[in-house]
């Protein structure tokens, strides 16, 4: 069974409810399973928690005013709310202008090499230095890892988060990876 | 540091890098306050709607009735005119064929006409298009 069909077993309640003409039910249950789910997702493509918070309530209400036109045929009601939310985060994306990383910081480059010594501290400052790296990848590579471990290493689902296949996740993932790698190594 | 034990510690220090945020506590709530917000907007907008409609409807109105004051006017003023002219061209000619006196069929006929339409006015006002009806389909059902 595929990941988008188990997704849509999964939400067969929410869809008998929209058909039994209870749309404030059938929101609130899908909002109890995705508002998190949501979240992440504007987290791993907006970087910024505050920001990631507005879209996603926007998102969620734009899945509202679209619930009456939702036809369960035509996609999962997971890959749905995705897809909004996924367009909702890339438009406001698209009206800002990107931030600028560099690979080139001093801090970075040095906080790296601690962590990448034959006895890397464990402790406080890895987790910083592995998300800076992490925010210096490729956007897609970026997104991809990101959603990987908020997801807890569900391909899958990452993928029907950003509407790639599973095949194309799995080799931003591989990238990535070797891209950290070589940052580290 | 081997390859495997550098994956495992990058699996690990990513794991630990990047925990799943939890949702806001607030965004659950939000959202419905949204909601809520969004259908109350969209009640004004309905109502906004309606009374600009009803509005429109008002001004239609009036618009028909101030139309139907200038048609009776301009009856009643042809009418007049036409009625007047007709008697004025025929009144001489009645009154020497038939020896009828003016001063007396005048007055008359005046108060014939003012009776005809009063009555008419006034069957309108009680229903006369109702009668009316009533008449043609007693007519229909007997065949004359």
């Amino acid at each position: 069974m595929t990941a988008s069909s188990l997704a849509a077993e999964r939400d067969a309640d929410i869809v008998l409810l929209l058909a039994d003409g209870e749309p404030e039910r059938a929101f609130d249950r899908l909002m109890a399973r995705y508002e998190a789910k949501v979240y992440r997702l504007c987290v791993a493509l907006l970087r910024e928690p505050a920001w990631a918070q507005d879209l996603a309530q926007d998102s969620l209400l734009r899945v509202w005013r679209a619930l009456p036109r939702y036809d369960p045929g035509a996609a999962a009601l997971s890959t749905w709310v995705y897809a909004i939310t996924r367009n909702r985060c890339l438009t406001a994306l698209a009206r800002r202008p990107p931030l600028e990383v560099s690979w080139d910081e001093p801090a970075i480059q040095e906080a790296a090499e601690r962590v990448a010594a034959p006895d890397p501290p464990v402790g406080a400052d890895t987790g910083p230095v592995l998300r800076q790296l992490v925010d210096q990848l490729p956007e897609a590579q970026r997104r991809a890892i990101t959603l990987y471990y908020f997801e807890e290493r569900a391909v899958g689902e990452v993928a029907e988060m950003l509407g790639l296949p599973e095949g194309t996740v799995k080799t931003h993932l591989h990238r990535a990876r070797a891209t950290l790698r070589q940052r580290l190594a | 540091m081997n390859t495997d034990a550098f994956d495992t510690f990058l699996d690990e220090g990513l794991r630990a890098a990047l925990p799943p945020p939890a949702a806001p506590a607030g965004l659950h709530a939000a959202v419905w306050e949204a909601v809520r917000r969004e259908a109350t907007g969209t009640l004004a907008t309905q109502r906004a709607e309606l009374e600009a409609d009803r509005a429109r409807q008002l001004a239609a109105l009036r618009q028909g009735f101030v139309q139907i004051r200038r048609d009776t006017l301009a009856m009643v003023v042809g009418v007049a005119f036409t009625t007047g002219a007709v008697v004025n061209a025929t009144l001489p000619w009645l009154s020497a064929t038939l020896q009828l006196d003016l001063a007396v069929l005048l007055p008359s006929l005046a108060l014939t006409i003012g009776l005809a339409v009063g009555a008419g006015v006034w069957a309108q006002r009680l229903g006369g298009a109702r009668w009316h009806a009533r008449w043609r389909q007693w007519r229909a059902v007997v065949g004359f």
